[in-house]
């Protein structure tokens, strides 16, 4: 993942994305005539510099000559028989268990370069092997009086269990809460009122936004229920476009009665569906800290821009129940970042601070089109979900489940 | 200098003379406070160095100094132009905002090691030019619009005397959208994935203080066979012929 702003994946409503079958294609044509491995950048897999930090079960650590503070940057080469990883970590005193540098996906004989700022005080390398427990090397004491780079204690799988619980059971209530407001909205465009079906239809949207749905968090079931026809050949006219944004074009171009009482129809199946499958639908825990990030960025990409807007108008509303569900995610991990987070207070302020902004567009209910925003409003929007989603970005990369010793 | 006074005044012309101090109110790079570059500075600087790369790379271009760093030296190959709105919420968040871009300007045209953040945050750079950040001939010029002085961070009554909005000249036809904004940031450098590298740190670090209002990428051309570049009409460039 770069620069925080970076989604793991393609769009949460198009899969496989573009880019996926790009890379497939790619690897089939080198597949086709050479074995190519691609290593992390910065990684080569070339002979290993005898000066280099061993990375390995038994030889963790080692080579580590002549440790000094400040920046540089430390060359660690893997030289077990398996693929690992490796930390530098605070061994003692007030930091103990910090983890300042990480090398991911370090293949065996590969030599990658890790750089780093280390202040006075001792450390390790960690070698974290597959498929046996990680190893700390032997203690490296750094003198003098040079500034470290932020480090904090990993966060485990274990530490992940009770926030996953307790976000599975707010989903299987707001999940609840869905299927009562769908079953309305399915009973509105029965009634052949188009008015009570717009009614009904923006309270059941907004509540499966506040589900967090990002990235395939329902598997096939977020494209059926929130797609829209990107990626779409033929379009509103196209059976795979389902969903509450087909009920939504339905209902805002005058789609007919039969054709939208299908649409309702089918999306309260589908959302029955998703509450009965949702017990399979156990977040991973990577995925927690990650959703905090994606969430929002969906939000900037998906309502900020006007572009799920398929007539209602209420993209501001959705970033609204976005930013509800965001907080949802967050508190559930609280506890964790607390003490690993120094930015958390501005990730709340600014929370609060897109909401109020996007109360102001609330118009008793009726919600101003991202469209009729006047250009400052607009930007302002844009500029505060913006910094949110640096704020949240480092809440990924500290929650990304770490084993330890 | 109204149209009336000089009906001769193209907007061809107005922007040379912006360029060399004239209409452009310049951000002194090492303290964020306005100064307005001197009209009457002599022009018989010397000639800008070549930042032609070699190897790929192109020397530095001092990011300290009388000036800004783009402020006087000779035209880039590559160039990205932002005109943005400040969204800052006070003369406090201005005064940040100066600072991010700042310090920002001040390592990226140096170069260097990115910031490590071990496992606290992803990674500081985007990693588009490497490990490492050659600097390469960046150069990078902050100039403030009309706009900015007004009641929003108390700077009305510090707008210099001539500065204004851009004027709307005969024959032009003006897209609102495409024309003003409270900040205008220049990006040039010899290769285009440095110009754009820069653009993206920068409205990185300062998505909550300013948005881009709009965006334009330009190039010199080489010599087509020696002397002065032409323009994409096939013409050795008339003003500096």
């Amino acid at each position: 993942m770069h620069e925080g702003s970076e989604p793991r994946s393609g769009s949460r409503r198009l899969l496989p994305s573009r880019r996926q079958a790009l890379v497939v294609g790619v690897v089939v044509v080198l597949a086709a005539g050479i074995t190519a491995l691609v290593w992390p950048r910065g990684t080569t897999a070339s002979a290993a510099p005898d000066h280099t930090i061993t990375v390995s079960r038994s030889g963790c650590g080692g080579g580590w000559t002549n440790p000094h503070g400040g920046a540089q940057t430390l060359v660690l080469t893997n030289r077990d028989s398996v693929n690992g990883e490796a930390e530098i970590v605070a061994v003692g005193g007030p930091d103990n268990g910090k983890v300042y540098g990480e090398l991911d996906g370090l293949g065996i004989g590969t030599t990658a370069n890790l750089p780093i700022a280390l202040g006075p005080g001792t450390y390790a390398v960690r070698c974290v092997m597959e498929d046996t427990d990680p190893v700390d090397g032997p203690n490296v004491r750094i003198g003098g009086h040079a500034g470290s780079n932020a480090g904090s204690v990993p966060v485990t799988s274990t530490d992940l269990i009770k926030p996953i619980k307790e976000y599975q059971a707010f989903l299987v209530g707001n999940v609840a809460t869905l299927v009562r407001q769908t079953d309305a909205l399915d009973a509105a465009v029965r009634s052949g009122s188009v008015a009570n079906a717009r009614k009904a239809w923006l309270p059941a949207h907004l509540t499966y936004e506040t589900l967090g749905a990002a990235y395939d968090a329902f598997g096939d079931y977020d494209g059926e229920l929130n797609g829209t026809t990107a990626g779409v050949p033929d379009g509103v006219n196209d059976p795979s476009f389902t969903g509450f944004h087909k009920v939504e074009y339905d209902l805002w171009h005058g789609a007919g009665s039969a054709a939208t009482v299908r649409d309702a129809n089918q999306l309260d199946d589908f959302v029955h569906g998703l509450r009965h499958d949702l017990p399979t639908f156990q977040p991973e825990a990577l995925d927690m800290g990650l959703r905090t990030h994606e969430i929002m960025e969906n939000t900037l990409q998906f309502e900020l821009t006007g572009a799920t807007d398929y007539g209602s108008g209420t993209n501001l509303a959705t970033a609204y129940a976005n930013a509800t569900g965001d907080r949802d995610v967050l508190n559930v991990i609280r506890p964790l970042l607390v003490t690993r987070y120094p930015g958390l207070s501005d990730v709340d302020r600014l929370l609060d601070e897109f909401q109020t902004e996007l109360r102001a567009q609330d118009h008793n209910g009726t919600w101003t089109p991202v469209t009729k925003l006047p250009r400052y409003t607009r930007e302002k929007l844009n500029g505060t979900l913006s910094e949110l989603v640096e704020k949240l970005a480092p809440i990924a990369a500290i929650t990304e489940p770490r084993r330890t010793p | 200098m109204s149209e009336q006074q000089q009906p001769n005044l193209k907007r061809r012309s107005f922007l040379t003379g912006a360029l060399i101090g004239a209409g452009a109110v310049g951000v002194a790079a090492t303290g964020g406070a306005g100064a307005v570059a001197n009209a009457a500075e002599p022009l018989d600087v010397p000639a800008p160095p070549d930042n032609t790369p070699v190897n790929g790379h192109a020397p530095a271009v001092p990011f300290h100094g009388r000036h800004q760093n783009g402020i006087l030296h000779g035209a880039s190959r590559q160039g990205a132009f932002l005109s943005c709105d400040v969204i800052a919420d006070d003369k406090a968040d201005l005064t940040d905002l100066f600072r991010t871009l700042t310090d920002r300007v001040r390592f990226l045209t140096g170069g260097g090691m990115p910031e490590p953040v071990g496992i606290t945050a992803p990674p500081s750079d985007s990693g588009v030019l490497g490990p490492e950040i050659p600097a390469d001939g960046l150069m990078v010029t902050v100039g403030v619009g009309a706009s900015l002085f007004d009641d929003r961070y108390g700077l009305a009554g510090q707008k210099p005397a001539r500065l204004t909005a851009m004027k709307e000249f005969p024959n032009d036809n003006l897209d609102p959208a495409w024309s003003h904004g409270d900040l205008m940031v220049q990006v040039a450098a010899p290769n285009p994935d440095t110009v754009l590298h820069a653009v993206r740190d920068l409205t990185r670090a300062t998505r909550g203080g300013m948005q881009v209002r709009w965006r334009l990428d330009g190039f010199n051309s080489v010599p087509r066979p020696s002397g002065t570049p032409r323009n994409l009409m096939g013409f050795k460039d008339g003003i500096s012929n």
